[in-house]
């Protein structure tokens, strides 16, 4: 697949990783190419890798392109991930549960939770997630319901936290 | 089965160990706590006590809940039986609440355990009536 | 129509305040632990105060110093007699240099404890309590019987805990009973409790307890401090 280099230009935030099926070693590369390519570990982003080098964002894009062609890296992570926000598609599991459980309202009932903790779906701080299912939990009125939603919701919250 | 749950509360960062115990306070089960099974009992049996006061009151207690500086002791009562974890300090409290609520709720599933716990359960009202009390204890009991 | 409310939640400085600046005629009424006080303004002032046993200025002080109890601000009733001449403004600056003196009074001296402890969310009963069981000084309650739930009794349970653990008295201990969340620590060698709404979380209220308490909070009862490393940690 050939990417066109503007779009790799537009995203610095891209995060790569090395390929699993092809190395290096044996290959030509220039010195920064190496460089980068130590840099390349599905954590740092295109913006970061050129704040660590020390260059500029196209020069590292232009570095990486080559990387990608050569079949070396692979893309990791496109989306721009905010640190610690809860990401959208939790909100739809809590839902998603909480309507098997109290029916209809329970909507209402996250939205009314968020409201009164002055948070939003699209910023909720990820490591206040227990928090949240807890509160929720305090608008469940049968014992077993509530047992229900905490035990369901509990594999979710640890992947935030743990 | 139940190992599961005890892995589960173990995982929770900051737990250092957890035990359960019987309404008299036997200990049924021990995971991860460096103390001797006589001076857990003793801990069972206090925190037996604290919640026994309530039910001359007609209240029922299902957790105490014990802070230090740099330690946690949190206790969930159910079903004559004691779910104890004691952590170093409570990092994620809201999920270690959570985890408990869902552990307890499988461990008071488990036939072996409840078992164990009906042979070794006691009258709540017995609790503040039996057993050795000392002198400040019994004046402090003669107020109700 | 009366306004209606307590003065947990509206201060009665501010009360006084409202009904002079708007120049009401009016009567507040305030209800305590059974033991009522009136108010009268007129004309932008304060005219009249009574509080069984006093009347005029010292009944208004002495009213000053509640931080709850129900009130009623009914328009339009006219004072049965004029005993206050001073201006509301010097009235309620005379009233908060009494209650910033008057410490060694048993009904004020924890007065400014238990106002900051009830603006605490969820706090809805204080009590101060000694290792006998004696209730020392406490909130209001709603149905009027006292709600003890046997805290010596309880602390001394902790503290016979710590003993066999060879630690030190918990700082705090938190117990949950269906209905109330009760929270209980230590002020000035007694123990403190509070009676919370059951949704409180203890990590959300540690903080606001340890606040409103400040530094008085480390003399602790009982059983002696700071023995060999607990077997804990």
């Amino acid at each position: 697949m050939s990417l066109d280099r503007n779009k790799f230009l537009s995203q610095p935030h891209v995060v790569y990783k090395k390929s699993e099926i092809k190395s290096a070693s044996g290959l030509n590369l220039r010195s920064s190419e190496w460089m980068i390519l130590t840099q390349v570990n599905g954590k740092n982003s295109i913006e970061e890798i050129a704040e660590v080098a020390s260059m500029r964002v196209q020069e590292v894009t232009q570095i990486l392109h080559n990387l990608f062609q050569h079949g070396l890296i692979e893309i990791y992570r496109q989306e721009k991930k905010e640190e610690n926000i809860l990401d959208a598609s939790f909100f739809i599991n809590i839902e998603k549960v909480l309507t098997k459980i109290i029916g209809p309202v329970a909507p209402f009932v996250i939205e009314d939770v968020l409201s009164e903790t002055n948070q939003s779906k699209s910023k909720f701080p990820s490591e206040r997630v227990a928090e949240l299912i807890e509160l929720i939990c305090d608008e469940i009125q049968d014992e077993q319901k509530k047992i229900h939603f905490q035990s369901e919701m509990l594999n979710f919250i640890k992947q935030e936290l743990i | 089965m139940v190992n599961q749950w005890f892995t589960e509360i173990k995982n929770v960062p900051g737990v250092q160990g957890v035990f359960i115990a019987s309404g008299r306070g036997t200990i049924i089960h021990n995971e991860g706590i460096k103390i001797k099974e006589n001076e857990l009992q003793e801990v069972a049996m206090r925190l037996l006590r604290m919640s026994a006061i309530f039910n001359e009151k007609d209240e029922n207690v299902s957790e105490i809940e014990l802070f230090w500086k740099n330690l946690f002791i949190i206790c969930k009562l159910s079903n004559n039986l004691l779910l104890v974890t004691i952590c170093d300090s409570p990092k994620i409290l809201p999920l270690l609440r959570i985890t408990l609520n869902v552990s307890l709720s499988h461990l008071l599933q488990d036939k072996k355990i409840m078992k164990m716990a009906r042979n070794h359960a006691i009258d709540k009202n017995m609790i503040l009536r039996k057993g050795k009390f000392g002198d400040d204890e019994l004046s402090l009991l003669s107020n109700i | 129509m009366a306004l209606i409310g307590n003065l947990k939640d509206i201060k009665l400085p501010s009360l006084i305040q409202l009904n002079c600046m708007e120049h009401n005629n009016a009567k507040l009424s305030i209800e305590r632990s059974g033991k009522f006080g009136f108010i009268y303004f007129e004309g932008g002032q304060v005219t009249h105060a009574e509080f069984d046993p006093y009347i005029g200025e010292e009944a208004l002080y002495r009213l000053l110093s509640l931080y709850e109890g129900k009130f009623k601000v009914e328009s339009d009733v006219a004072p049965p007699v004029r005993t206050i001449e001073t201006s509301w403004s010097n009235l309620l600056l005379e009233g908060m240099h009494k209650l910033d003196h008057s410490q060694d009074q048993v009904e004020n001296r924890y007065y400014r404890l238990f106002e900051r402890l009830l603006t605490i969310k969820g706090v809805q009963f204080v009590c101060l309590i000694n290792d006998k069981g004696v209730i020392i000084d406490r909130t209001e309650q709603e149905e009027g019987e006292i709600k003890d739930p046997n805290v010596a009794f309880i602390m001394l349970q902790a503290t016979k805990m710590c003993e066999t653990l060879n630690s030190k008295n918990p700082d705090y201990v938190s117990i949950f009973s269906g209905q109330y969340r009760y929270f209980i620590t230590y002020y000035t060698g007694h123990y403190l409790m509070l009676q919370m709404d059951k949704k409180v979380k203890s990590d959300v209220v540690m903080p606001l307890i340890a606040k409103a308490i400040g530094p008085e909070a480390e003399s602790k009862t009982s059983i002696k401090v700071g023995r060999k490393q607990g077997k804990l940690w």
